[in-house]
């Protein structure tokens, strides 16, 4: 029986947007943040991912962020700026993130000069782009953070879209939803590498001139996993990247699904921990 | 089967207490039951003629503010549930004991939870209570797997502002303009179609987010399948999320249902997809709890 390592969930408030926060009980330094994708949600992206995470005596010792942010509305490289801006916050300044959503018990079990030592960003289709731009942010404005990083990407949107259509139609089934609020959609934009003005052939550019740096060994994802059945995104080797491992039966939207008769997802990210 | 030590339940007790009465509604309705002095009262009611309006919070029948109240009443849920999977224990302390008994018999308030508020949990916890049942919940693994997730899929019902927006200002439109878009769901163009003239993306993403909800809850069911007490708490509990007498949200979620072929292409995951409509899910979630009350723990 699994007792609870971490404290119910907290809300923090960004951009009025509620990110949601397990603080562990035990803490070593460690923080897990997970960025959903397109039109995602930091619950339900990730379904039961939290579930068996808050059950695994593996994360005992992790604080869980759930990170939430406009992934319609707003282009990439402006939710990266903010992931970015809450990543330093996360690392400059634990403490007041504790006090600023909840639990006082957990403040004073903490020592004062409390920092992480270690942020694994684990992001789903344009979470990993929206991650890739925070990393790019931080490196540029010499945020320490950044060099504690690691990324682990789920089928990640980092090649575009294949088709973006059909991107669309996968996460907005009704035709008219579709029309009506497809024209709003910038991040769409953002995907559809067939335009000369994708944002992603800039940030390939970007991310290649950063790998080149000795220390910059954060921006190469440590596991990039691959959804057997993939129609939305490419699959392609991104940079130095280590090549997508596919998880079998699974397609975009369930490859980051685990369930307690569905593990390989859940196991992906533990393996690549360790 | 492995149950927690006391001070594991206090301790999660105390976090729920923190997490969901100590903040917003639920806390002012909470403050109104225990720390409003008497005298302050009669005071301001002299000062202030109109205060006698507001008798809701003390004594009258009446009502005034149900959010507050039903988040009070959405608190005892969610510890009723707690105890039923074995995250908090089946006893409080003496003076807690007491205050959820005070808090859930006091007039107004008995008034909601037994006329107004749809979920059965308070009253099974505050009749637990009084009764000094020592029941222990054991609880195991998947006990707090399920609860976790309940947590979850409440904070998306309750705490995403799409949702809200949705649940709010479209499901209340007299004017029925969104279940005339969903009708109408093939035309594309301003002219064809007199909602898209005033429709905004925040009510349309409510409605995407909630039919998400509807697949989160329809997966905690199914993962519940082995905890028959705890998958009609659950049922429970959220009924209150699809009751809306005077509003829209039958029509457009049984709309909905119509439209499942278009919605996902695993359109049979719709909860209440193999219902027909929404009116038959609901009778089919009440005939379970009734299942549970006469002869479960719940009795």
């Amino acid at each position: 029986m699994a007792t609870p390592f971490h404290h119910a969930d907290c809300i923090l408030d960004r951009q009025g947007r509620k990110t949601y926060v397990h603080w562990t009980k035990t803490p070593n330094h460690k923080a897990l943040i997970f960025i959903h994708g397109f039109r995602g949600h930091p619950i339900t992206t990730w379904s039961e991912f939290k579930p068996l995470l808050l059950q695994d005596p593996f994360y005992w010792d992790y604080d869980l962020f759930f990170y939430n942010y406009d992934s319609q509305f707003t282009v990439a490289q402006t939710s990266g700026y903010f992931l970015e801006k809450l990543l330093d916050e996360i690392y400059e300044t634990p403490l007041a993130l504790i006090k600023e959503s909840g639990p006082r018990n957990e403040l004073e079990r903490r020592k004062k000069d409390f920092k992480y030592q270690k942020i694994t960003l684990v992001a789903h289709s344009l979470g990993a782009v929206v991650s890739r731009e925070a990393q790019l942010q931080a490196a540029k404005h010499n945020h320490k953070w950044v060099e504690l990083s690691s990324l682990i990407f789920y089928a990640p949107a980092h090649n575009g879209a294949r088709d973006v259509d059909n991107f669309s139609r996968l996460y907005m089934p009704i035709p008219i939803f579709r029309w009506f609020l497809k024209s709003k959609m910038v991040t769409l934009d953002d995907l559809d590498m067939t335009k000369t003005t994708c944002r992603l052939h800039q940030l390939i550019k970007e991310v290649e001139q950063l790998q080149v740096g000795k220390t910059t060994h954060y921006s190469i994802a440590k596991h990039v996993a691959a959804a057997h059945h993939e129609y939305v995104v490419n699959n392609a080797n991104f940079l130095k990247d280590p090549s997508a491992v596919p998880i079998p039966s699974t397609d975009h939207k369930s490859v980051c699904k685990p369930n307690p008769d569905f593990l390989p997802p859940f196991n992906t990210l533990k393996s690549a921990l360790i | 089967m492995n149950n927690l030590s006391q001070s594991e339940y206090n301790e999660n007790l105390n976090e729920l207490i923190s997490r969901y009465l100590v903040k917003g509604a639920a806390w002012t309705a909470y403050q109104n039951i225990h720390y409003s002095k008497p005298f302050r009262y009669h005071n301001l009611r002299t000062r202030d003629r109109s205060f006698n309006k507001r008798r809701g919070y003390r004594g009258s029948n009446l009502v005034i503010y149900p959010s507050r109240t039903k988040e009070l009443l959405d608190f005892y849920s969610v510890l009723q549930i707690a105890y039923l999977a074995g995250f908090i224990g089946h006893t409080f302390s003496k003076d807690f004991t007491n205050r959820v008994i005070i808090t859930l018999n006091t007039s107004y308030i008995k008034v909601h939870r037994l006329e107004r508020y749809q979920s059965l949990l308070p009253t099974h916890l505050v009749t637990r209570l009084e009764n000094g049942d020592n029941t222990t919940v054991e609880s195991d693994d998947q006990s707090f797997f399920l609860f976790y997730q309940f947590l979850d899929i409440k904070a998306l019902l309750e705490e995403d502002d799409e949702i809200q927006y949705f649940l709010t200002k479209v499901c209340n439109d007299s004017s029925g303009a969104f279940e005339l878009l969903l009708s109408n769901d093939q035309v594309n163009s301003m002219n064809e179609n007199p909602y898209l003239i005033k429709a905004d993306t925040t009510a349309m993403n409510g409605y995407l987010r909630y039919i998400d909800f509807i697949e989160q809850f329809f997966l905690l069911l199914t993962a519940a399948r082995d905890k028959p007490e705890l998958e009609a708490a659950f049922a429970n509990y959220f009924i209150t999320g699809f009751y809306r007498p005077k509003g829209r949200l039958q029509n457009i979620l049984d709309r909905t249902v119509m439209l499942s072929e278009q919605l996902r292409s695993s359109k049979d995951d719709l909860l209440f997809g193999g219902f027909g409509s929404i009116a038959r899910y609901l009778a089919y979630i009440d005939q379970q709890m009734q299942t549970y009350t006469t002869s479960g723990i719940f009795a």
